[in-house]
């Protein structure tokens, strides 16, 4: 679930925008208001900090166990300024920033500790979904939908906060480290959608192959047919798809990914398909034919018996060739595809 | 070898008049194996009763039915002396005693040999026919219970005369007026010997009269917690697994005593000859046995065992059978004996050449894959099939589920998912824990054209799981009859004390993907057309221990597959049903059904007046074998190219499919479900 955890990253990132700007704040009436703010800003800069290393690290290829590492650094932060301004104060008895960006905070531990039971019902969600590809993009929609939400609430709450008392927010410079989170953000936010529209047609294909392997025909075509529709479908969302600063790459190979997979569909697991068919009425016609002593048989039976033999060899063959072909196609091709991604990736992410 | 069903696999069929006329329990008065069998039950079953007072009554009522279903051995009177036996039963469970089941079993042990003498009297005595009696006949229903042992004899005089009167008039020949005496009486020591055969089942029952008995109450105390969950003995599978095997040539069914003694169908084995006459069906009741050289198989007087060892045995490899089906028609065929085989086309597709091409499915019920996996589902099956029709160019497709009575649950979730994209397609709830939602296991659909799902009153359980969720999903339009209305599930366990019997339990209950139920109410189809099964045959609403109408607190969320214009094609369908006089015959012939349901046939037993009754009954009859016999014009039955074929290598299995085409040419219903799905094709 690598991938969910990057959509919902850029979630994170936009909101320390918003705090990050708020905190050059010029504080003439209540100063304690300001610096009560400026406190809470501060707790996240030191998280933005570790969180900026983490998406750094994920997003230039460093080793997995660097980005574990480092992500479990970032847990035990996120928990350290949770703490931190849950033991704060209200100030002037308002406890309401205090509380949403606590809450807030919470909310993004669950997601880095990848603890979605928390967030989200997964129990309704497993039930509305078909397989953990469609639980995964209902988990991410309800992990996002709760991320804005909060942060929506955590921004009205600063403003409504500055305004009761008194804070006038000057919002300035952000330093870098926002720049690349943000820039970060943005970067995975595109990646995602594409990587989604790949992925249902890659897990659907991987249900066909499953299918093949248990010689089960009968979800071989469902599966098939499912796998036609997704290639469609994507093939139109990628038509009017934007580019990203104008790097087609991601486009251009999910583009190729989903041709492959239409083709397949449309041409090469019918051939399979038909090639299980024409294996049972051959075995039927040869058991029939089997039946019959060598001087009962008729020239038509010896012809249809011949006409599927040929019938099935035939198939046999035409079954061999696409096997081979589909298996060395589908490898170089979901190769580059990651080849491209990850090259998308280390040159648009800071 | 394909199964209906597995030890183990949850089984939805409506196969509720389990018989234990074979249990094979051991001859001791312990009840033991009851309550080892209500333990079974109380732990497993979704919905056990208390057992008050009111269980009690329900135990005692179907102990009645289930010993003497043809109200011909107890009278009113001792059934409310059995009804005062009931504080008894309940504290025999509280004792682990026996005491409530030994007194019935003496009061019915003297109750049949007061009947054993009746027959010796009508054995020696004529009967006489000058003297205006009469009886009545109320279609459907069961006969009234005499009221004291007066009534009784005098009942027991009426039945005989009826028989010898019916036998009189038999294939539509007038009896001989002047000699009438003195026929009916030989007709009358015939008729008594085989009505002392029941008798003789009974009291002189292979495994001892103490086995029937504790057959009967174990029979009785599954009944009290819903119809479909039932005890039955090895001895009753041995049999099946030897109707089943592959090493012999046999007619491919399988035959149970129902709750009312009667002899009917209990399974058909998936793919044997009388799968594939399409016109048998679990649950229907066999009239008649007779060899081609015109000799009769004893029905009355054979047991189960007897009978199937007498078919496997003989020399002959035809029958020629006479049953009536659940809504009372009568039909009469002819089986040849074949071998079954691991590789027999088990589903039959047709092409239904017209205006358009359809294709056209027939499934008799959900047979599973064999324990070994080495055979495939019906799913499966019906996949392969619909590939070959869709090779074939078909542009909609009828699936026919009338007389499916269920079968395995797997099987009906599957064939759901060849029609359904995605998503769930049934909601079930277990004793103890929450609802699930049941989904389509592979996303994609098989067939996603036009379709018409055919049903009847007696398409039951997994068939209404499949039509419910292809209606929910506007998938199919589904045309027919409202259909059985059960939605329970059940498993097979083994119940060790019985001498190594299995407990069918119902464990499940199924709901429809919108949380509401068919238990009771059936599956209301989109186009109804007129049947007799709306006004006759047993429904689930029809027993006494029904499940209850509920409703799941869990609703699931899906798509819908499309939309139906069902208002359209139900205004088209009914313009033309209005023009069709078979179904204008079948909605007279049901008028004149319910009329006689109401207020019955009287039949004067006289040789003279008896005939004008009888005349009427038959009547009844005919008007419908005849309404049903019409020829489509709609329509040409075809064979698909695989099974033309396969017919070239085997040309005397052409008569067999030729029979299957004729019998779907004839068929107004599957007329109409094509014009139907013309309809749908042309919204």
């Amino acid at each position: 679930m690598k991938q969910l955890h990057y959509s919902i990253l850029y979630r994170l990132i936009g909101l320390f925008f918003l705090v990050y700007f708020s905190q050059p704040l010029s504080a003439q009436t209540f100063a304690n208001a300001g610096e009560y703010m400026t406190h809470i800003s501060e707790q996240y800069a030191s998280f933005n900090k570790e969180l900026w290393s983490y998406v750094k690290a994920s997003a230039h290829g460093r080793n997995a166990k660097v980005i574990e590492n480092k992500r479990k650094t970032l847990l035990g932060t996120t928990r350290i300024v949770r703490e931190r301004i849950k033991k704060m104060p209200p100030y002037e008895e308002d406890a309401s920033l205090r509380d949403s960006a606590s809450s807030y905070l919470n909310l993004i531990y669950h997601v880095l500790n990848d603890d979605y039971a928390k967030i989200v019902d997964l129990e309704a969600i497993a039930e509305q979904s078909y397989d953990l590809m469609e639980a995964y993009i209902l988990t991410k929609d309800a992990a996002n939908d709760k991320m804005d939400d909060a942060s929506r609430m955590l921004s009205e709450q600063q403003d409504l906060f500055a305004s009761a008392h008194r804070v006038n927010l000057v919002r300035g410079k952000s330093a870098t480290t926002d720049q690349n989170l943000a820039k970060a953000g943005e970067v995975y936010q595109y990646y995602n959608s594409i990587y989604l529209i790949f992925f249902k047609c890659n897990i659907q294909e991987s249900y066909a192959m499953d299918a093949l392997k248990n010689n089960d025909v009968n979800a071989l075509v469902q599966n098939k047919n499912a796998l036609l529709s997704f290639a469609k479908e994507g093939l139109a969302k990628l038509d009017t798809f934007r580019l990203y600063e104008a790097d087609k790459s991601m486009i251009q190979a999910t583009q190729k990914a989903l041709e492959f997979y239409k083709q397949e569909a449309e041409e090469q697991l019918p051939v399979l398909t038909d090639f299980f068919l024409k294996k049972e009425n051959f075995l039927k016609i040869k058991e029939v034919v089997d039946k019959k002593k060598p001087a009962e048989r008729t020239a038509e039976d010896v012809n249809t018996y011949n006409a599927a033999v040929e019938s099935f060899n035939a198939s046999v063959n035409e079954y061999n060739s696409v096997n081979d072909l589909l298996n060395s196609q589908r490898e170089s091709l979901i190769n580059s595809w990651n080849r491209i991604s990850d090259k998308f990736i280390d040159k648009h992410v800071p | 070898m394909r199964f209906i069903f597995l030890i183990g696999l949850i089984i939805l069929d409506f196969a509720g008049s389990f018989s234990s006329l074979h249990a094979k329990i051991h001859p001791s008065n312990s009840c033991d194996a009851v309550y080892e069998f209500i333990e079974i039950l109380d732990s497993n079953h979704v919905a056990p009763p208390m057992h008050d007072a009111v269980w009690a009554s329900k135990v005692s009522s179907l102990l009645i039915n289930g010993l003497d279903p043809r109200a011909q051995y107890l009278s009113l009177k001792d059934v409310s002396a059995i009804n005062n036996l009931e504080p008894l039963l309940l504290q025999d469970i509280e004792n682990d005693a026996c005491l409530y089941l030994n007194r019935i079993k003496s009061l019915f042990e003297k109750r049949l040999n007061r009947v054993d003498s009746l027959l010796n009297e009508f054995e020696q005595i004529p009967l006489n026919f000058t003297e205006s009696s009469e009886v009545k006949w109320f279609p459907g229903s069961s006969v009234k219970r005499a009221a004291d042992e007066r009534m009784l004899k005098l009942h027991w005089t009426n039945r005989i005369k009826s028989l010898i009167l019916y036998k009189s008039y038999e294939k539509g020949t007038q009896p001989d007026f002047d000699n009438f005496d003195e026929l009916a009486f030989a007709k009358q020591k015939e008729l008594v010997r085989k009505l002392r055969c029941e008798l003789l089942q009974i009291t002189d029952h292979e495994e001892g009269y103490d086995s029937f008995f504790m057959g009967k109450f174990m029979d009785a105390i599954s009944a009290s917690y819903d119809p479909h969950s039932g005890y039955f003995s090895l001895t009753e599978k041995e049999l099946w697994d030897l109707a089943l095997s592959t090493d012999t040539y046999s007619f491919g069914l399988e035959f149970e005593k129902n709750r009312k003694g009667q002899l009917q169908i209990s399974q058909l084995s998936p793919g044997g000859p009388a799968w594939k006459s399409q016109s048998l069906h679990q649950g229907d009741e066999i009239l008649e046995i007779e060899y081609p050289q015109g000799k009769k198989l004893d029905i009355y007087c054979l047991s189960i065992s007897m009978l199937v060892k007498e078919l496997n045995s003989s020399q002959s490899n035809s029958i020629y059978l006479k049953i009536k089906k659940r809504n009372g028609e009568i039909r009469s065929l002819s089986l040849q004996k074949e071998k079954l085989q691991q590789e027999e086309n088990i589903i039959n597709s047709f092409i239904l050449e017209g205006k358009r091409k359809m294709g056209y499915i027939y499934l008799p019920a959900f047979y599973t894959e064999s324990e070994d996996e080495t055979t495939r589902g019906c799913a499966d099956d019906i996949a392969r099939e619909l590939l070959r029709l869709q090779a074939e160019g078909i542009e909609g497709l009828i699936l026919d589920l009338r007389f499916n009575g269920g079968g395995s649950m797997k099987e009906a979730l599957n064939l759901a998912g060849i029609f359904i994209d995605r998503g769930p397609l049934t909601i079930y709830e277990e004793k103890g824990k929450k609802a699930t939602q049941l989904r389509d296991i592979n996303r994609g659909s098989l067939y996603d054209g036009p379709m018409v799902l055919m049903m009847n009153g007696h398409s039951a359980s997994a068939s209404e799981i499949l039509a419910s969720a292809l209606q929910d999903y506007e998938r199919a339009v589904i045309v027919g009859s409202t259909s059985f209305g059960k939605s329970s599930g059940q498993i097979m366990l083994p119940v060790v004390g019985a001498g190594l019997g299995m407990a069918k339990v119902s464990i499940q209950r199924y709901y429809r993907i919108k949380g509401n139920s068919y238990q009771l109410e059936g599956v209301i189809p989109d186009i109804i057309l007129p049947n007799i099964d709306q006004v006759i045959g047993t429904k689930e609403r029809d027993y006494l221990s029904p499940f209850t109408h509920t409703t799941s607190p869990k609703k699931t969320v899906f798509e819908k597959s499309g939309q139906i214009p069902h208002d359209l094609l139900r205004i088209k369908s009914s313009g033309r049903v209005s023009e069709n006089k078979s179904f204008q015959d079948i909605l007279s012939l049901n008028q004149k059904l319910l009329q006689y349901k109401d207020q019955g046939l009287t039949f004067t037993l006289t040789p003279e007046a008896f005939g004008k009754s009888l005349k009427l009954q038959t009547g009844l009859l005919e008007s419908m074998q005849k309404s049903l016999g019409e020829v489509s014009e709609a329509f040409q039955p075809l064979n698909n190219g695989f099974v033309e074929s396969l017919l070239k290598l085997e040309p005397h299995k052409r008569e067999v499919n030729q029979a299957q085409k004729n019998k779907i040419h004839k068929d107004i219903y599957i007329e109409e479900a094509y014009l139907i799905l013309n309809d749908l094709i042309e919204s």
